[in-house]
């Protein structure tokens, strides 16, 4: 089994904060579903930022598909990032000015390599941003060329899925993605979510608050208990406001 | 470092921002130039002084003139009409001090024809200048002139035509290399 | 990064409002400057059009620009006439080739009339153009013929054989009219692009009758006039306003310009027509410059507008640059985002303003022509033009240099995820 993250003695602090971020270790393979608790303040959006390359720790390493993010010169870590994570945030997911397609075939901007892949299983695309778009519930919406402005904060979600998975990217990373949709969007966002993944081989690391959600993983695991956080109510109030 | 990129880059754009407009206003007039052909520094170039211009007997006759007369009759005056030239100054090569009077222009507001005079203005208290002191000139280019009152060095090749006729005026004429400003 | 182009193009377009008054803010300084450009350019061209041929002016003492101004381009008035005798004498100068004299002071319907001989359509040229063609008809023979250049005959729909009455003075509603001795057509002439299109030409000796019973510019004659019993010594002309003269070696023309300027008998000033024109542009030239500065400032300001919505729309768009960096892009996509966008906008900007001034050109080209014998006419823009709106659109991207580092500067901060 391929590990897609591997993370060992990570250490971040922001230069004039007595707030640090620690984990000592994290792993998944390919196709592993994990549920990472993280209550607000934990520091997720740093976590977040540090798997996709653009913060560096100071130390410890993180490796994508194998490779250490820290060793890669930025435009290369942009590349790692682009060829192998899908990233759902809680919401302001989407680019108001392109339409539902054009916002899922994003990342085929960026990738070549998912860009091929898609191209080679789907022949367009097109083709395959309305593939992923129908298996999350979004066929009709999509035929419509609805503006995305027009979606409901559900139907955004999805779509922010489906420009996580197009490509084929070996992880998925959500960050609160269902915090902002009500109980039964919820639970029909993450049952396709795990379809998708299941079909592609995915990995998929679920951070969140919401403990409820916690027992569909097979895997799960505490930032708390990872993370040392030495906060301050202070430090609280400002860094963990948006999660 | 941040801060200072973006000052500098602001400053920069504003910078030449400045040079759009400028292009435009700032209209200098260009000076038809063609390259120095002569092969000669600049310092070897030969000054040509009007008066060689003149034969002998009209410089004998300058001498002996009385001042200006100012009788206001619609007469061409005896004196100073002289149409002469010196064939030996056909063909010299070098730079000739004057202003230049535009005649003829193009389309693009060059000049294609002008004289060159000796002094400008047409001074009350000074005679116009005789046909064998002015220098007919027409370039090969039309050059672009700025003000009527820039003195130039005029570098070329004097002709002097021989033929001379009651009606047809001769005239010296110059195929022009290039004008070069006097400075002060 | 055809991409970002794509991107920026489509980010513009979900922005409409802001961006199309940034866009006209711009097209309008552009269709100023321009503009004045044109028409500064296109009225040189016209003086210039006008001046060919003639190696001296002469008329009554008068500054040299305003001689030029008022009997070759008929605008202003003249100061004096001059005596009869007075142009004998000149013409019997000997390096004098040829003359054609002109009388000025009437009008037909705000056109200017122009009293002369008829060797002025074969020595009056324009451009490279020696002599005047006709399109229609001949020159004047009989005394009330009238020959009328294009612009009189396209406006106001006279062909030969018409019947015109030509007023006293140059005001545009005349209340003198010389309806007494009406005049009749026989010639149009080829449109020149210069005044003449807007003259009315008769001979001298047709301002003389139709001034005879006129004192001190008042008709005091009750009797209509009998044209055919005018002794043919009252028609000789008495004075006139201008002189053109061609002289037979252009090495005499200072020698003749002196004389004329010392005649003591009547205050007198030759010009060469090349000359009075520079010293007429070098008093333009100030002017104009001081128009194009304020053109240009006017683009300058609409360049900080189109900064400032820039600027003034990162910060909403802090999550959207996030968004980017998680599907893949660098700060420097970031970077190149917003530089493509202040390259679009400037370039819209600049597109708007030519076609602006192409349609205003389209518009107005036939007032003006017709009302100040300018001829603009749409057309594609100029080497100099050109240039000139490169200039422009490179400070729009210069200046879109400074949102793009902000938002590369913060997008490097930021990374994928906005806390704030």
């Amino acid at each position: 089994m391929t590990e897609v993250l591997r993370i060992d003695g990570l250490r971040f602090a922001w230069p004039r904060s007595a707030w640090a971020l620690a984990v000592p270790a994290l792993a998944l393979d390919a196709g592993e579903r994990v549920f990472l608790h993280g209550p607000s303040g934990t520091g997720k959006s740093t976590l977040l930022n540090l798997i996709a390359g653009t913060l560096l720790p100071q130390a410890g390493t993180v490796r994508v598909a194998g490779e250490d993010v820290a060793k890669r010169s930025g435009p290369a870590r942009d590349r790692l990032r682009a060829d192998h994570l899908g990233i759902v945030f809680q919401q302001f997911n989407l680019l108001p000015f392109l339409s539902m397609v054009d916002n899922v075939t994003l990342p085929c901007r960026f990738s070549a390599r998912r860009r091929e892949r898609a191209l080679q299983r789907f022949g367009s695309l097109d083709a395959a941003a309305r593939h992923y778009l129908a298996a999350l519930g979004l066929g009709d919406a999509a035929q419509a060329k609805r503006r995305v402005i027009e979606l409901s904060v559900g139907q955004q979600q999805r779509v922010a899925a489906a420009r996580a998975l197009i490509g084929g990217p070996s992880l998925v990373l959500c960050d609160e993605p269902t915090s902002a949709l009500d109980t039964r969007n919820r639970d029909q966002f993450i049952e396709l979510l795990f379809a998708e993944c299941a079909a592609a081989g995915t990995a998929l690391l679920f951070v969140s608050h919401d403990l409820s959600l916690a027992p569909r993983f097979p895997r799960q695991q505490a930032l708390g208990e990872l993370a040392q956080a030495e906060a301050t109510r202070a430090d609280d109030a400002s860094t963990g406001a948006a999660a | 470092m941040s801060k200072r990129l973006f000052h500098c880059l602001a400053a920069g754009a504003l910078a030449v921002l400045f040079a759009a407009p400028t292009v435009v206003v700032a209209q200098e007039p260009e000076i038809g130039a063609r390259p120095d052909t002569d092969g000669l520094p600049k310092s070897d170039v030969r000054e040509i002084d009007w008066l060689e211009l003149l034969p002998p007997e009209d410089l004998a006759a300058l001498e002996a003139m009385p001042e200006v007369d100012h009788t206001g009759q619609m007469q061409m005056p005896q004196a100073m009409t002289s149409t002469k030239t010196v064939a030996a100054m056909d063909g010299v090569r070098g730079k000739v001090p004057g202003y230049l009077v535009p005649i003829s222009f193009d389309e693009n507001q060059r000049v294609t024809e002008m004289f060159l005079v000796p002094y400008f203005g047409a001074c009350v208290h000074v005679p116009p200048p005789p046909p064998n002191q002015l220098i007919y000139i027409k370039p090969k280019n039309p050059v672009e002139l700025g003000n009527l009152w820039d003195a130039y060095w005029v570098h070329g090749t004097v002709r002097a035509s021989l033929v001379e006729n009651a009606m047809a005026t001769s005239a010296y004429a110059m195929e022009l290399d290039r004008l070069e400003i006097i400075e002060e | 990064m055809s991409g970002l182009i794509g991107l920026a193009w489509a980010s513009l377009k979900n922005r409409r409002a802001t961006v199309l008054l940034t866009v006209m803010t711009l097209g309008l300084s552009v269709l100023l400057l321009l503009g004045i450009e044109r028409v500064r350019h296109e009225a040189r061209d016209a003086f210039l059009r006008s001046v060919a041929g003639t190696d001296l002016i002469v008329g009554a003492r008068a500054h040299p620009v305003q001689l030029l101004l008022y009997s070759v381009f008929r605008l202003g008035e003249p100061t004096a006439n001059l005596q009869w005798d007075t142009y004998e004498k000149l013409k019997a100068l000997p390096p004098v080739a040829w003359t054609v004299p002109i009388s000025l002071g009437d009008s037909h319907r705000g056109y200017r009339v122009v009293g002369t001989t008829g060797e002025y359509f074969e020595r009056m040229g324009f451009g490279d153009q020696r002599g005047l063609a006709f399109r229609d008809g001949r020159a004047f023979e009989a005394l009330h013929d009238a020959v009328i250049g294009a612009d009189v005959a396209d406006t106001l729909g006279y062909a030969p054989g018409a019947e015109i009455v030509l007023a006293h003075g140059t005001a545009r509603v005349a209340t003198q009219q010389h309806d007494d001795q009406p005049f009749t057509v026989v010639g149009v002439l080829a449109r020149t692009g210069t005044a003449i299109d807007q003259g009315v030409f008769v001979s001298l000796e047709a301002i003389e009758a139709i001034h005879l019973n006129w004192r001190g510019g008042m008709p005091i004659g009750r009797a209509r006039v009998d044209v055919a019993s005018i002794p043919p010594e009252r028609l000789q002309p008495k004075s006139i306003t201008a002189v053109f003269v061609g002289l037979e070696s252009r090495t005499a023309t200072f020698q003749v310009q002196r004389v004329v300027n010392e005649y003591r008998a009547e205050p007198l000033t030759a010009i060469l027509p090349g000359v009075a024109l520079t010293q007429l542009w070098a008093l333009m030239g100030g002017v104009e410059r001081a128009l194009l500065a304020a053109a240009g400032a006017a683009v300058l300001a609409a360049l900080m507008v189109l900064l400032t919505t820039i600027l003034a729309t990162l910060n909403e768009r802090r999550r959207e640059m996030a968004l980017l960096r998680a599907v893949g892009a660098g700060p420097r996509h970031v970077f190149g985002l917003l530089l493509a966008e202040a390259a679009l906008l400037t370039g819209a900007g600049l597109a708007l303003g030519v076609v602006l001034l192409e349609g205003a050109l389209w518009l107005l080209g036939p007032w003006l022509e017709a009302r100040f014998g300018v001829f603009l006419s749409p057309g594609l823009p100029t080497v100099r033009e050109a240039v000139v709106l490169g200039f422009i659109w490179a400070g729009g991207i210069l200046l879109g240099l400074v949102p793009a580092a902000v938002a590369y500067l913060r997008s490097l901060q930021d990374g994928v995820a906005v806390d704030r």
